[in-house]
């Protein structure tokens, strides 16, 4: 399973315009394609998963996740914020990086938890490419993950 | 869509990662990952209530039975006329009105309360 596979351009937003978590959350679930009612419950399992602990998990990361009864299939978006986000993440700093993971609440071959680690991996890896948040078109992006995925794979 | 299960939803969405944080499989990797779970137990509590108290006496009664019986998703979703909690096949005629959704409908075979995905 490749996390490129899943970042289709219309799944990564460049320059998110929100400050704040909360904010930023809601501006990624806007960009899905599904009623209002749908992206509402979405929003709240996402934001009831930030009040059990924070996904912000420190260096400019973060990766909310939740699984939602309204939801058929895994979805990755990825949101980045050259300015960054007020996250309440675990090191104390703001966030540069969101990958948000939405999930349906049974997957048999349990691809959320694989998925999930995985970003973690990556994002590691991308936050030492300083330049990562000068990037600001799919095409150079998706590239670059594809890359550090190779280069994932060497390593394994 | 009907605001009852709309709460229903919220819920069994809020006791899936609840129980999913139990398990302890799942826990570690969560936590070799980075995230812990900060919250109090008072706290989750207060979080699930504040959910509770909206929903219908009797709606929550029946949720609390299936979830009591089955531990997890107790709002199963429909998929192309399945149920996904048992995955037993509706009756076709089971359900006539145009957004299923609107009222709380249970699955005949599991009992579970019903989300229409499409």
């Amino acid at each position: 399973m490749l996390i490129s596979q899943f970042l289709k351009k219309e799944n990564v937003i460049f320059d998110l315009k929100s400050k704040t978590k909360d904010k930023a959350l809601e501006e990624m679930v806007d960009k899905m394609k599904l009623s209002k009612e749908k992206k509402d419950l979405i929003l709240l399992s996402l934001k009831q998963r930030e009040i059990l602990g924070t996904t912000g998990i420190g260096n400019g990361i973060a990766i909310p996740h939740a699984r939602s009864v309204v939801l058929d299939k895994l979805c990755l978006y990825v949101g980045i914020s050259p300015k960054g986000i007020e996250y309440e993440s675990l090191d104390g700093k703001n966030v540069n990086i969101i990958f948000l993971i939405i999930a349906p609440p049974l997957d048999s071959s349990n691809q959320y938890l694989i998925l999930l680690g995985k970003i973690a991996a990556l994002s590691k890896k991308l936050i030492k490419k300083k330049d990562y948040l000068k990037i600001d078109n799919y095409e150079d992006f998706i590239a670059l993950i594809k890359k550090l995925e190779e280069s994932m794979e060497d390593e394994i | 869509m009907n605001i009852q299960l709309q709460y229903l939803i919220q819920l069994s969405d809020l006791d899936t990662q609840l129980e999913e944080l139990k398990n302890e499989r799942i826990r570690s990797k969560e936590e070799s990952i980075g995230f812990r779970v900060q919250a109090k137990e008072n706290e989750i509590i207060k979080l699930r209530e504040n959910i509770r108290k909206k929903i219908e006496p009797e709606l929550l009664n029946k949720y609390d039975k299936i979830q009591k019986r089955y531990k997890m998703r107790a709002v199963a979703q429909v998929n192309e006329g399945v149920c996904y909690g048992c995955f037993t096949a509706l009756p076709t005629s089971y359900v006539s009105e145009a957004d299923k959704n609107n009222k709380i409908i249970t699955c005949p075979n599991c009992g579970r309360i019903l989300f229409w995905i499409e």
